[in-house]
């Protein structure tokens, strides 16, 4: 290669070196401006055992309400409960959303897990299995990265926590902490956690987080517990802008929560 | 009266031996078998326009969907299967073809161009544990999702596109530090890149083959990328419709 060959290839490295130190400031600018997202969590009870396994009255809940993101828990991929179907692609199918499933466990002849629907697609998923004993259900995290139309990241998460004791639900919290508060990425994370926000695995176990909801009851349908719940992170810089217990919709056991909020 | 009870019994195992002939055929006729494969063979189908325009101008899928149900694939690559969003609807023809043709969508996005949301759909038939995107440059992703396909093979189904040259460079080094023996990387690229991502792709570390498609105003072309643990056995290109979508279907398998 000749001199001036050496010194064309020079400038093209010298190119390419700006032009990714330009890419990866203009990301972390983009990082650090304020957004909001509208987000919903709703334990579509046993696959939508009460609407006959039917996505239709589903969709039409959530599409009233508009959510950008919808952590999801119960639902089955293909079993015999539900007459074979995936709930969660057909639902996606109906409102249009990019969906993910992440199974917990296999059940009858199919999957059961979590889901999560995003209007904006994914760029990482990833579904974590959460430590349970042996004589208890299998639990798990579902984690998504979703990329926003403003050129920022947000960490999704969905999750279903054990019901039978505090203990083993907050051993849970503790896993599920360490799977999402690893760095400053915008994090929520919404789910049927089984457990009432005086519990340690809330009071103690999600204390790193911004709680989006309050204290008002979600399950049963005409709720008189509260369990559901949708948290942020890093906790100074989100804020809920506007919260909400869907009840009464006699489509599921749990009411679906909705909220609109805000990252710095 | 033991001969005529002989005969019964012969005639009525002929009668059901016939029956399970003729309901086996029923069966064979109203789906295509699961894609079991022997010798670790895999199918995968590409479909795409071939220059770089969104897979569906108008909102008929039917042709693709038809397709589909029609071949055993392990996975399905739909390049620029755009959605598109507004404050009213979402359209997003990957879910609908998936929910359609009983698959699990993964969506490998590409970048945002005003309400259009740009990407390629990758259908499996199985539900996936994780899967990863990487930008790497403005307009390029590097997707991957491990899978398990034919007889348990374990597969890490990648996928890129490359526009032009500047992508060039921080796309082929995301590959090189992603590729290993699961991995099979279906990409799209414009045909001016040809010759650069086969000398990138050279040597006996890479297996790179390249297929375009014989319609025209194509701009594009297809390349499989793996490690020498896997070769392509063959490939065929099928027109879908009659609106300038191609269908490769490609068969690999792993040695």
């Amino acid at each position: 290669m000749g001199k001036s060959g050496k010194l064309t290839r020079f400038k093209i490295n010298l190119l390419l070196i700006f032009c990714c130190i330009l890419t990866v400031s203009h990301q972390g600018m983009a990082q650090s401006n304020p957004f909001r997202l509208k987000i919903m969590s709703f334990n579509v009870c046993r696959s939508g055992e009460l609407t006959q396994y039917s996505v239709i009255p589903f969709a039409d809940l959530i599409r009233q309400y508009q959510p950008d993101i919808i952590a999801l828990q119960e639902l089955d991929y293909m079993t015999s409960r539900n007459t074979g179907i995936d709930f969660t692609t057909k639902l996606a199918a109906e409102l249009g959303m990019f969906p993910v499933f992440g199974r917990t466990i296999y059940y009858k002849g199919g999957e059961y897990g979590l889901a999560v629907l995003s209007k904006y697609p994914f760029l990482q998923v990833k579904t974590e299995p959460l430590p349970t004993p042996s004589d208890k259900e299998q639990r798990a995290v579902l984690i998504t990265e979703v990329r926003l139309p403003t050129g920022q990241n947000v960490r999704f998460a969905s999750t279903h926590l054990d019901h039978s004791s505090d203990a083993i639900s907050a051993v849970m919290a503790q896993a599920m902490n360490d799977f999402l508060l690893k760095d400053d990425m915008p994090t929520i994370v919404g789910g049927d956690f089984n457990t009432r926000p005086e519990e340690g695995t809330i009071a103690n176990g999600m204390q790193q987080w911004k709680r989006f909801c309050n204290d008002d009851p979600t399950s049963p349908d005409i709720p008189t517990k509260k369990i559901d719940y949708l948290f942020g992170y890093p906790k100074e810089k989100c804020s809920t802008i506007s919260y909400q217990v869907i009840e009464k919709t006699g489509i599921s056991d749990h009411c679906p929560i909705v909220a609109e909020v805000e990252f710095q | 009266m033991m001969v005529k009870m002989k005969k019964i019994n012969i005639l009525l195992l002929l009668l059901i031996g016939f029956w399970s002939f003729i309901s086996c055929g029923k069966e064979e006729d109203s789906l295509p078998e699961p894609d079991t494969g022997t010798n670790n063979s895999i199918s995968i189908q590409a479909y795409s326009r071939f220059n770089n325009e969104k897979l569906f101008k108008a909102n008929d899928y039917a042709a693709v969907i038809s397709q589909i149900r029609s071949k055993q694939n392990s996975v399905v690559l739909l390049h620029r299967v755009d959605a598109t969003i507004s404050s009213t609807e979402i359209k997003n023809p990957m879910v609908t073809i998936a929910e359609e043709t009983v698959k699990i969508p993964v969506f490998a996005w590409t970048r945002y161009a005003g309400a259009q949301i740009e990407g390629s759909g990758i259908l499996v038939g199985q539900t996936i544990t994780e899967m990863k995107s990487i930008p790497t440059s403005d307009g390029c992703c590097y997707v991957s999702v491990p899978l398990t396909v034919t007889g348990g093979t374990s597969m890490n189904f990648s996928s890129i596109t490359f526009e032009n040259e500047t992508q060039l460079a921080t796309g082929n080094a995301a590959i090189k530090a992603n590729l290993d023996d699961k991995t099979v990387l279906i990409g799209f690229a414009a045909k001016s890149l040809q010759n650069k991502l086969k000398t990138e792709f050279s040597g006996k570390t890479y297996r790179f083959e390249t297929m375009e498609s014989s319609g025209g105003n194509t701009t594009q072309f297809l390349f499989l990328l793996t490690n020498p643990k896997w070769k392509l056995d063959e490939y065929k290109e099928t027109a879908v419709g009659t609106d300038g979508i191609s269908c490769i279907d490609l068969k690999i398998e792993k040695l």
